[in-house]
């Protein structure tokens, strides 16, 4: 949904919430302050009606004082005047007066003379007999000279109006010789009266047959019966005060529907005016705010989806909004300027990486092959297409050197390799051949995260190539070398011991001795070779088990005493016979000791060779300490390298050798689980040699990986 | 004078270790490979065999074996010959039943002949 959308919604809802609880409250209110104005108003002209009773009810009163005040009527209640009720109270005399009944009461309650006339028929009518029960109550019956009273009475089923007074004579004084009582029924004429005096419909009926619900302690009710009819009514007592009839006044309800009329106008100007607020906000708000937003964000959505960074956002203002679109243009200055040195970065190193002759392999997280270069497929014959989305260690299988396939996760990410940072030779299964490679592995780490990893493959086949054919050459040269000089050698040494049949001389004795001893320096060079062909290829089979150092070393020394004895040079074993047992294959060994030995006694014209065994740790560690020549601080780091000679070009021919004792020795060493270096060298004053050999008792098996298979 | 076989594929090799054997005075036959050697044994009974390891045809572990599995030549003495220290496992060849092995760059035929003198005198 837009913003502008939502806008609307929010104050278009809030408008109308706002119209319609204002509304609910005025209503409410309004309503019934109408409806009290009605009621009061109503109240006002019911209390008329009983206004215009009181009137009538006075007007009883001040007739009955005429008459009661009167000497005819005093000396009539006495019986003295019978005359005077003929002659008084016809027909002619009740259409003058107004009065349906004439009562006159002695004091004891007793009814003298009563007379009634009905105005419907213009007559004189038999008198209602239940006034007789009215006058055992207190109430009417008038006792002193100066009251008087009037009121309401039932008599039997229908209500009158009466005036009363005492009967006096004309002076006013007494005694009193009675009541006399005017009285009028409340019939439809006297309230079609009211209704005229009221100008309102009027209708009256007996409390005792209440039909409209009004209570007795009630004395003016005011009932609506519709939208335009209301019933005001007026309860009106008896002069003994009970309940005796209900007037009932129909009232318009004009001031009820005037404040209905002035809420609906209200309403509606109400809406009107709200109507007006919220469009002219949301005008406000969509020129202020909505339509610089919305063109704001259709440029910037423009310009992100065309990419097109050299377009600017064109809105301005001082408010926020104009900072924000100032803000966006130099974000975008920054982006595009960024991107462009991303784009000559990413096609400077597009350009490396495709004209490298190193084959790269990018994997991301999770192991799978998101980049491949042309080296890398021209390495291993797989396109760029075919490997991508491919997961790396799974794809390719690596063997070592002497092509014994390596285990299957070799090349995972979380191996060794990638936490070193360091290379590995291996072989890889190309498409068609397998090829060998050197990988460079480096992870890629973004904020502490592994995110990838980068892989360099330098093609090392060609070399590797190289070297089997330089290794076969060696094998395959010194075998067919040694044959005939070990026939030269043994047919010499045939002949110097007479095996042929002849007896040289002392000279020729010499001469085949010297060519011998040549022949068999020959025939041992040819032996290092071989043995340095085939340390590299991996073909050399150890056989380990315990051997005794001392046993060994003495045995040594005694084959090597005439030697020694020769030079006139000293020869030393020092060796505890108890902790010298070792883990070793007893033919290397030997052969590492005479090496030393031997290279001791080359070098060393006078002093000693001594040659000592010691524990340390779990290897048994051996020292070969002369006092020869030493080694040149800057010759030493080239001693375990093939070929070397520190002192072959130093030197005079003295020594000789093929350069490979050392590298031979230290690498049966290596084999056998141990290490060999230099320990110290002084030129002139001597060096010390140290290699270390597992001891027995902490066996390590050594030379597994090495082939078993049988090699000639 | 006791009898010795001489095996081997290579004739100079033969002449040089039979020139040495001779001059002590052994009587000393010769096969070229261990078909020809097994041939030889069944005809003439030798107090020796020196056979090489590394023959063509039949070599000379084979032979070895053979020798072994026959009831009748098993108790004959024989010394074994190489050509490198540490390619084939001496062991081995021990295991197989040969009484010595003898690396040939590394030994004079005099070294044969006194292997050979130390096996006779224990015999």
């Amino acid at each position: 949904m837009s913003i502008r959308a939502k806008t609307l919604i929010i104050i278009v809802f809030t408008g109308f919430i706002s119209i319609f609880f204002l509304y609910l409250y005025l209503s409410k209110s309004v309503i019934n302050t109408y409806k009290i104005l009605e009621t009061k108003d109503a109240e006002v002209n019911v209390g008329r009606v009983t206004e215009a009773l009181g009137a009538q009810l006075n007007s009883l009163e001040s007739k009955a004082g005429d008459w009661g005040t009167w000497d005819d009527s005093y000396s009539f209640v006495q019986g003295k005047n019978d005359a005077f009720a003929d002659i008084n109270f016809n027909a002619i005399a009740f259409e003058q007066l107004q009065v349906n009944t004439i009562v006159y009461v002695h004091n004891d309650g007793k009814i003298y003379y009563i007379r009634e006339y009905d105005y419907k028929i213009k007559d004189l009518v038999e008198p209602n007999k239940n006034w007789e029960n009215i006058f055992s109550q207190e109430g009417i019956l008038q006792k002193d000279a100066d009251t008087s009273t009037n009121g309401i009475v039932m008599v039997g089923e229908r209500p009158v109006m009466f005036g009363a007074k005492p009967i006096l004579q004309s002076t006013g004084k007494g005694p009193i010789q009675g009541t006399l009582i005017m009285a009028r029924y409340l019939d439809d004429d006297m309230v079609n009266y009211f209704s005229k005096i009221v100008k309102r419909p009027l209708v009256v009926g007996n409390f005792s047959n209440n039909k409209w619900g009004v209570a007795a302690n009630q004395n003016i009710v005011v009932k609506a019966v519709d939208n335009n009819t209301l019933y005001g009514y007026a309860l009106v007592k008896d002069i003994f005060g009970n309940p005796s009839v209900i007037f009932r006044e129909t009232l318009t309800r004009d001031i009820y529907n005037y404040g209905l009329q002035s809420l609906r106008s209200f309403l509606i100007t109400l809406s009107v005016s709200g109507i007006i607020f919220v469009l002219v906000i949301f005008i406000l708000i969509e020129f202020n705010l909505l339509s610089r937003l919305m063109r704001l964000s259709k440029q910037v959505v423009g310009i992100g989806t065309e990419k097109n960074l050299s377009q600017r956002v064109g809105l301005y203002g001082g408010d926020e909004i104009g900072h924000l679109a100032i803000n966006i243009n130099s974000t975008l200055d920054d982006l595009e300027k960024l991107t462009e040195k991303v784009a000559f970065e990413s096609s400077q190193r597009k350009s490396i990486l495709e004209t490298m002759g190193e084959g790269v392999v990018v994997t991301d997280s999770k192991k799978q092959i998101i980049y491949v270069n042309p080296a890398f497929e021209n390495l291993l014959g797989y396109s760029a297409k075919d490997l991508t989305g491919k997961i790396f260690n799974t794809t390719f299988s690596a063997y070592d050197l002497h092509e014994k396939a390596l285990p299957k996760d070799f090349l995972e990410d979380e191996k060794a390799q990638i936490a070193k940072g360091s290379q590995v030779k291996v072989l890889l299964e190309g498409k068609r051949e397998k090829r060998a490679a050197i990988i460079n592995t480096s992870p890629i780490i973004v904020s502490g995260k592994k995110l990838g990893v980068v892989r360099v493959f330098h093609d090392y086949s060609a070399e590797l190539e190289l070297t089997r054919q330089k290794d076969d050459f060696f094998s395959i040269a010194s075998h067919e070398l040694r044959t005939p000089l070990t026939i030269i050698s043994g047919n010499l040494d045939n002949i110097i011991q007479g095996f042929g049949g002849t007896k040289l001389t002392e000279t020729d004795n010499k001469l085949m001795n010297d060519t011998v001893s040549s022949s068999d320096r020959l025939i041992s060079m040819i032996n290092d070779f071989l043995n340095v062909s085939r340390l590299d290829q991996g073909r050399v089979k150890l056989e380990i088990k315990p051997v005794s150092a001392c046993d060994l070393t003495e045995k040594i020394i005694s084959e090597m005493t005439p030697l020694f004895k020769e030079k006139g040079i000293a020869l030393k074993l020092i060796c505890d016979r108890k902790h010298s047992e070792v883990l070793a294959d007893e033919d290397r060994l030997r052969q590492v000791i005479i090496n030393l030995i031997g290279n001791s006694l080359k070098f060393t014209s006078q002093g000693s060779v001594t040659i000592s065994h010691k524990v340390s740790g779990n290897m048994l560690v051996t020292e070969v300490t002369d006092t020869g020549m030493g080694i040149p601080k800057d010759k030493q780091s080239l001693l375990f390298h093939r070929f070397q000679q520190a002192m072959s070009r130093t030197l005079t021919r003295q020594p000789g050798g093929t350069g490979l004792g050392l590298y031979i020795s230290k690498e049966f060493v290596k084999l056998m689980g141990g290490d060999m270096k230099l320990l110290n060298s002084d030129p002139g004053k001597g060096s010390t040699f140290e290699f270390t050999i597992p001891l027995e008792k902490y066996a390590i098996n050594t030379g597994e990986d090495y082939s078993k298979k049988i090699y000639n | 004078m006791a009898k010795i076989l001489l095996v081997d594929d290579d004739p100079l090799i033969v002449r040089m270790y039979q020139t040495a054997l001779s001059y002590q005075g052994y009587d000393i036959e010769s096969a070229e490979n261990g078909i020809k050697a097994l041939e030889k044994i069944k005809k003439t009974d030798f107090d020796i065999i020196i056979f090489d390891v590394m023959m063509p045809e039949m070599s000379g572990l084979d032979l070895l074996t053979a020798i072994k599995a026959d009831p009748k030549y098993k108790n004959i003495p024989t010394i074994a010959l190489t050509n490198l220290a540490g390619t084939l496992d001496a062991e081995e060849i021990i295991k197989l039943g040969a009484n010595k092995y003898i690396i040939k760059s590394e030994h004079k035929p005099k070294d044969i002949v006194d292997a050979v003198n130390e096996l006779l005198k224990t015999k």
